[in-house]
């Protein structure tokens, strides 16, 4: 009751208060428009608009019926329909991945998995790493096995990534077969999903990346370099053996 | 980081020296210095060079002369030196001190160009002293004594002349005329007026004579005349009757004689055959010898040959001036012709020698004379001769020099209990490897067998007047071997000792009876043969036995302690009985003092680890005085009586007292003082001597009562120039021992050791170090330790020498010519040099006589594998080509098959002068074959520059390459450049790496730290010093500290601080250390200077070791006048107050002799930093009783407290 009468004496409008109750209700109406949608697909800003998550360039709506509007767009269609297409691919890679590995991973060690690759004593880069296993833990990114500036880059799923690297990325393996997998539109469901099943991946997979830098990191030292397509070439102020091995040939 | 500078061997090269009568009778000495050292020499009769005074005068002694006032029996010394004065000096025999007589300051202190001391010379009459500079100034001094006869010193006289440049000056002997100095002068004001050069290309040379006219008290310019360009040294020529006068002008290939108003008279320096032709020859040293009757010069050239120049003269008129070839000796930085028949040479580099004349070079050899010289189109005609063997000297002692220590490294190669110094000493022909062991050298004297395996020994005499011994007795487990000391020693019967029976003790009893207590019972035996036996009662037996002349005391088992003295009629009588509470461990008595029935004090030790000591006076006998309780059974104890001393020619100051030593069974000796008239004991000292307990004994050295302690190794206790010294003798681990007099050795030792009898000596008190010599071929550059084999590499080149091959043809030559042929067996290894040893079938050894010259260009080097523990060569690759070796390191390379390889850098045709210039530099790669005793070269690699710094680096080779520090990796057929660094200011001199981080030393700019950064393969250099240190030794002693060098004789840490070590391991995007930059060229970021001292000499390595075992690590650093010393850190902030404040007083209370302050010494270059200077400390004990009394009361200790704490630092290092 008290509330009430503070708030019309605060109305803007004057005595009357549908205004407000009018707008109570268009609020509502949007809140149950948008849990309509998928929680994923948009992003709410802060400016009260929405921007499309799905399509590649980001489109700002401003308000929900117009996003949902979007969302029937043929456009917006194709773009979702690309996405989900990649998230079974990597839904299924991660459990090519789980059934190579043998099921025997208690729940303890999966929280210290990282813990046990501490390389060196420098924080900063083992606090990266750290980040960057939670986020390949959780998140559906993929990680830059370049890192040649040292930092991982991390990709939300943009194609042109993809493109620009290729030629060094080590190949997924895809040739499996594709194994079920439902639509995993839900986080926390992923989220347990993967804790169990990320632990061996993730050892293996840093225990690949290592192995990987350290041999680059070799002809680095012996004097190759790189060109902006990541293709290597000898530093010409370096003498090399006749019989030298070439990371061209020997890393791809 | 505060550092404790200690010197473990003082220089040993030297670098003037003069001899004289300092004494006062009839001896000669020689004073010699050092650098830094000045030192009292004289050969004892036996023709051994004796050491009777050392003295650090924290200055640069730079020269030296002696001078006697008319009438006077005693010769004086004047020093001239870096301390911008000058000092008279007198020896004082009966304190072995030298006294300050005179210190007279003219200039500032420091080595500098118009400051003088850099030349002396007195008049031959003792009235007068020139101290000249290198430039303009020169001072005389009136030298006169007043009414008490001493000596008096006047105001100085200018002699000054600015733009002149003195090569040398010379006292000219005119008799009692006034005094007159001559010196070469070279006047540049117009050379340096003309740019041209053209002046300079004219200027010339004069003799110049000043008079010091002693009416006036006035120095004038008398007589100027021209001279050769080339000349270099004067000599005095004898006048005032018994010569002369004037002087002779040593220049290159002429002496000539000059005098006012008399022409010049000129002789030819006779050149060796085998000399090129544009070679000079020029005179290096001279030694004048005047008898009444006659007097002769011996002119020493560069070349090491001497010749005797005589003069024929009617009156003032010299007539004819010959040059006579007498000998070849190592050449030398000072001769001094001793009146007793000696030559004593101070060599430039290596061993110094002592010769005696056999003839003085009458015979007829090859001469020139001013005679015959003949001038011809091309100049004077030369005279030519062949160097040959020894003729008119002979060598009768060497000292030892390891001038100049070119590298070094500790290590415990032979695996003994302390670790091996490997330096690499000397130049050309006489260059070798020396290994040091810290202890006393011994010389064995005899080792013969025994039937069985000796439990102790004992030597006894048969009077207490004897001399000598007379018995040496061998106990065995139930026998006991008595041996007669004669011409031969054998063993005898008719000793009157029980030999079924072991002994416990033997000794001599009263004035001229024997005991010998065995276990049960004391068997006396009288002069006339009778003998008395003593039995135990009951069935207890003897244990333990303390005896002096006069007293026994015996313990038996359980614990029973019988006291038996002496008597009137030399009977053994029992005095008293004592029951200890158990068994006796050990005993002793003191012997008995001088002019004493008895000796106070008996010390007793049990196994309740305590020591007692008992009385043994009539009144209370057998009363407990003391009680000392130690850390572990006693084993062994041995009062020792330090005989009062007012200095003398061994000691300082001390009053008498009693030490009470005990050897424990954890292997520490432990020394006390006891209180001559309670019996308290105070002034603990303890210290580590071995794994096994030590058996103490009494010995006998030089005369003084000294103690010798078995453990793992022998030790000697004894006293030197006032300090206790505890050294190490370099001998075999012994069982028992007892101090042998005989006529064959005064002074030796007889112990037992496994089945052996041993007799030895010990040589050379007061020396640290005794050394094992292996000869090398050319002068050692460096060398590396190969890790696994135990074999070193070493790199060895000399410049202006002849290859092995080409040296031989010319030898054969040259022994065909001079007819020696014969002597020539094939076999012979004429590439090797021979050690010592001249007598052996090599007429000309390259060590004698040094190489032939050749041009400059022209370089010979060698890489030799060499054991150690043989001193066997196993492989010798002599370079080809001119190629001279600078650098050398072993390397793994990653992932290559090889294992390790060896990197020589090296240069071809290196040249100095005029420009520093060469036709190429290379890297071999060297693989090790049969077990590392052999070399093979993989290949080599043409660098662009000299590679003088080689280390090995992640599986790669980094070469400093002039200013460019490279990375280098393994390739086929040569190494590849994989990286590089152009950024370093000179030239890369040394390189250590620890970790990513290389330390790369500068030439002349210090340390560089720098890092690899393996995933963009670049070297950064993040941190440099700020101060231009020209670098000559340098070692890496953590991650963020280095430890340097500069070759003007300082030594230096220098440390990155913290944060920005951590800055830059933390760089995980690694831009930091790559877009920082420095200002003026200079890196980023600037290491911090944390200790700085300055030792006064060039330190030319440096390592990080402990001499001791279990002992904390110090710096050890080799210089090049071929001293050691140590930079020990301080573990507690108490020494370090108890010492900088020792410091301070000993600063104030005893200045150096030769008037440079200390603090302004040791901070010549740059500010002393955190460094104490342990030599002025260790003067302590030099001092004067009440002098050390006041410095310790200021100190709040004792003087005794002092020494034992300067005992301890000492002990912590060596």
């Amino acid at each position: 009751m008290h509330r009430r009468e503070r708030e019309r004496e605060m109305s803007v409008f004057g005595g009357d208060s549908w205004g407000r109750e009018a707008q109570q209700r268009k609020r509502r109406v949007d809140d149950l428009l948008e849990q309509s949608h998928d929680g994923t697909s948009f992003q709410k800003l802060s400016s009260g608009k929405f921007a499309c998550l799905v399509c590649p360039h980001n489109p700002v709506l401003d308000s929900s019926l117009m996003l949902s509007m979007h969302n029937k767009g043929s456009r917006h269609l194709a773009a979702e329909s690309r996405l989900k297409e990649r998230e079974l691919m990597r839904l299924e890679e991660i459990n090519k991945r789980v059934a190579l590995l043998d099921g025997s991973t208690d729940a303890a060690n999966s929280c210290t998995s990282t813990k046990r690759f501490k390389l060196a004593s420098k924080p900063l880069i083992e606090q990266t790493r750290n980040a960057a296993s939670e986020t390949l833990s959780n998140k559906a990114l993929l990680q830059n096995a370049t890192n040649k500036h040292r930092d991982m880059k991390l990709s939300r799923g943009n194609a042109s990534f993809f493109a620009s690297n290729s030629t060094h990325v080590p190949k997924p393996r895809m040739e499996s077969p594709v194994m079920g997998a439902g639509p995993s539109s839900s986080n926390d469901k992923n989220c347990i999903w993967a804790t169990e099943a990320s632990n061996k991946m993730l050892i293996q997979h840093q225990l690949e990346f290592r192995e990987r830098r350290e041999r680059e990191l070799k002809f680095t030292a012996a004097g190759w370099k790189r060109d902006g397509f990541g293709n290597w070439f000898r530093d010409e102020n370096v003498e090399f053996d006749s019989d030298e091995e070439d990371p061209n040939v020997s890393l791809t | 980081m505060y550092l404790y500078n200690l010197t473990l061997q003082q220089a040993t090269g030297i670098v003037c020296a003069t001899n004289g009568n300092f004494i006062g009778g009839k001896s000669q000495e020689i004073i010699v210095a050092r650098g830094k050292v000045l030192d009292l020499l004289r050969p004892d009769e036996n023709g051994k060079i004796q050491t009777i005074l050392s003295v650090d005068v924290f200055g640069a002694i730079r020269s030296l002369a002696q001078f006697r006032l008319t009438g006077s029996q005693k010769d004086y010394i004047v020093v001239g030196s870096d301390s911008g004065r000058i000092v008279i000096l007198e020896y004082n025999k009966e304190k072995n001190v030298f006294d300050k007589v005179h210190q007279e300051t003219f200039g500032k202190s420091g080595c500098r160009r118009i400051v003088p001391g850099q030349y002396l010379a007195v008049d031959p009459k003792g009235r007068a002293v020139m101290i000249g500079a290198c430039e303009k100034q020169k001072l005389v001094y009136v030298l006169n004594r007043d009414t008490a006869a001493r000596l008096t010193i006047s105001s100085p006289l200018e002699a000054h002349k600015s733009h002149t440049i003195v090569y040398s000056i010379a006292g000219v002997d005119c008799g009692f005329d006034n005094p007159i100095f001559a010196a070469i002068e070279l006047d540049y004001s117009e050379a340096d007026q003309d740019s041209t050069g053209q002046a300079a290309s004219e200027a010339q040379k004069h003799l110049t004579f000043y008079e010091l006219d002693l009416g006036l008290n006035h120095v004038s310019r008398k007589w100027s005349e021209q001279v050769d360009n080339g000349a270099n040294m004067l000599v005095t020529v004898p006048g005032g009757g018994d010569g002369p006068s004037g002087v002779l002008v040593c220049a290159e290939n002429f002496v000539i004689y000059k005098n006012q108003g008399h022409r010049d008279v000129r002789a030819v320096i006779p050149r060796r055959a085998d000399l090129p032709a544009e070679r000079g020859v020029l005179v290096v040293s001279a030694a004048t010898h005047k008898q009444k009757s006659m007097f002769f010069f011996l002119l020493q050239t560069e070349y090491g040959d001497i010749f005797k120049v005589t003069l024929e003269h009617e009156n003032d008129r010299v007539t004819e001036l010959k040059i006579k070839y007498f000998d070849t000796i190592p050449v030398t930085a000072s001769m001094c012709v001793l009146k007793t028949g000696f030559l004593f040479a101070a060599s430039e580099f290596g061993n110094h020698a002592l010769y005696q004349f056999k003839a003085i070079g009458d015979d007829a050899d090859v001469e020139s004379s001013s005679a015959t010289l003949m001038e011809t189109e091309e100049g004077f005609q030369p005279v030519f001769f062949q160097p040959r063997g020894l003729k008119n000297l002979v060598r009768i002692d060497q000292v030892e020099s390891l001038m100049p220590i070119m590298d070094m490294k500790v290590t415990n190669m032979f695996e003994e209990e302390t670790p091996q110094i490997f330096t690499l000493c000397g130049r050309g022909p006489r260059s070798s490897l020396r290994i040091l062991r810290p202890g006393l050298a011994i010389s064995e004297m005899a080792v013969s067998q025994l039937p069985g395996i000796p439990s102790a020994v004992w030597t006894v005499k048969k009077n207490v007047n004897d001399e000598f011994d007379a018995y040496i007795v061998v106990s065995f487990a139930n026998a006991t071997l008595v041996l007669s000391i004669g011409e031969t020693v054998e063993e005898v019967s008719d000793s009157g000792f029980l030999d079924t029976t072991p002994s416990l003790a033997v000794s001599l009893l009263g004035d001229d009876s024997l005991m010998q207590v065995h276990p049960s019972g004391i068997r006396h035996i009288r002069e006339d043969g009778r003998i008395n036996e003593w039995k135990t009662p009951g069935k207890r037996t003897i244990v333990k036995v303390g005896s002096n002349r006069l007293q026994v005391v015996i313990a038996l088992s359980g614990g029973e302690l019988i006291y038996f003295e002496m008597d009137m009629t030399g009977q053994l009588m029992e005095v008293e009985k004592h029951e200890m509470s158990g068994d006796v461990a050990c005993l002793d008595i003191a012997p008995v003092p001088e002019g004493r029935q008895r000796s106070r004090f008996l010390a007793v030790g049990s196994y309740d680890n305590t020591i007692r000591i008992l009385s043994l006076d009539p009144d209370d006998c057998m009363q407990i005085l003391s009680v000392q309780s130690v850390s572990s059974p006693p084993e062994s104890l041995l009062l020792l009586e330090v005989q009062a001393s007012v200095g003398g020619e061994d000691g300082a100051d001390h009053p008498a007292s009693v030490f009470l030593n005990a050897g424990l069974q954890n292997g520490v000796l432990f020394r006390t003082v006891v209180d001559m008239v309670t019996g308290q004991l105070s002034d603990t000292r303890s210290r580590f001597l071995g794994l096994r307990a030590p058996k103490l004994f009494s010995a006998i050295v030089r005369g003084r009562r000294a103690m010798l302690c078995l453990s793992s190794r022998p030790w000697l206790g004894y006293i030197h120039q006032g300090h206790f010294l505890l050294t190490p003798l370099s001998y075999e681990t012994l069982e028992y021992a007892a101090s042998f007099a005989s006529d064959q050795c005064a002074e030796g030792v007889v112990a037992v050791a496994g089945d052996a009898l041993r007799v030895f000596t010990i040589e050379r008190l007061g020396e640290t170090f005794n050394e094992t010599t292996i000869p090398l071929r050319y002068t050692p550059r460096k060398f590396v330790l190969h890790p696994k084999r135990k074999l070193l590499v070493v790199i060895e080149s000399d410049q202006g020498a002849f290859t092995a091959e080409e040296r031989e043809a010319a030898r054969k030559e040259c022994l065909e010519a001079a007819g020696m042929g014969e002597n020539e067996n094939g076999n012979v290894e004429p590439m090797e040099n021979g050690d010592d040893d001249e007598e052996k079938d090599d007429p000309l050894s390259d060590e004698q006589y040094g190489y032939p010259k050749a041009e400059s260009d022209k370089w010979v080097s060698c890489i030799r594998v060499l054991d150690p523990r043989t001193a066997k060569t196993t492989c010798l690759l002599e370079l080809q080509d001119m190629e001279a070796a600078f650098s050398i390191c072993t390397v793994n390379f990653h992932d290559k098959e090889y294992g390790t390889l060896l990197a020589v850098g090296t240069a071809k045709a290196l040249q100095f002068f005029p420009k520093r210039t060469f036709a190429a530099g290379f890297i071999h790669i060297y693989r090790f074959l049969e077990d590392g005793k052999s070399l093979e070269l993989l290949h080599k690699t043409q660098v662009e520059g000299v590679p003088l710094a080689l280390c090995q680096f992640q599986g790669r080779l980094l070469a400093g390459i002039g200013p460019v520090l490279r990375l280098y990796d393994l390739g086929k057929r040569r190494l590849l450049r994989k990286c590089e660094n152009k950024l370093f200011p000179n030239t890369i001199v040394s390189i250590h790496t620890y970790r990513d981080r290389i330390y790369v030393g500068d030439i002349q700019e210090s340390f560089h730290y720098c890092k690899y950064r393996r995933d963009e393969n670049q070297l950064y250099i993040f941190a440099d010093d700020s101060v231009p240190r020209w670098l000559t030794a340098s070692y890496h002693i953590d991650f963020d500290t280095m430890a340097g060098a500069d070759k003007f004789g300082n030594v230096y840490f220098v440390r990155l601080s913290q944060d920005v070590s951590d800055e830059i391991e933390e760089d995980p995007t690694g831009g930091k250390i790559k877009w920082e930059q420095g200002k003026l060229n200079g890196a980023p970021n600037k290491v911090e200077e944390i200790v700085q001292f300055h030792v006064g000499d060039v330190v030319t390595c440096l390592q990080k070791a402990s001499l001791i075992p279990g002992g904390g690590e110090c710096i050890i650093y080799g210089t090049v006048m071929g001293s050691l010393g140590a930079l020990l850190a301080f573990t507690s902030r108490e020494d370090v107050d108890f010492f900088s404040h020792l410091e301070m007083h000993m600063r104030q209370e005893h200045p150096p002799l030769c008037g440079r302050d200390h603090m302004a010494y040791r901070s010549a270059y740059f500010p002393v930093k955190d460094v104490i200077d342990g030599d002025l400390c260790e003067q302590f004990p030099t001092l004067p009783p009440d002098l050390q009394r006041k410095i310790a009361d200021e100190l709040d200790r004792t003087p005794g407290e002092i020494l034992k704490k300067l005992e301890d630092v000492r002990n912590k290092i060596i």
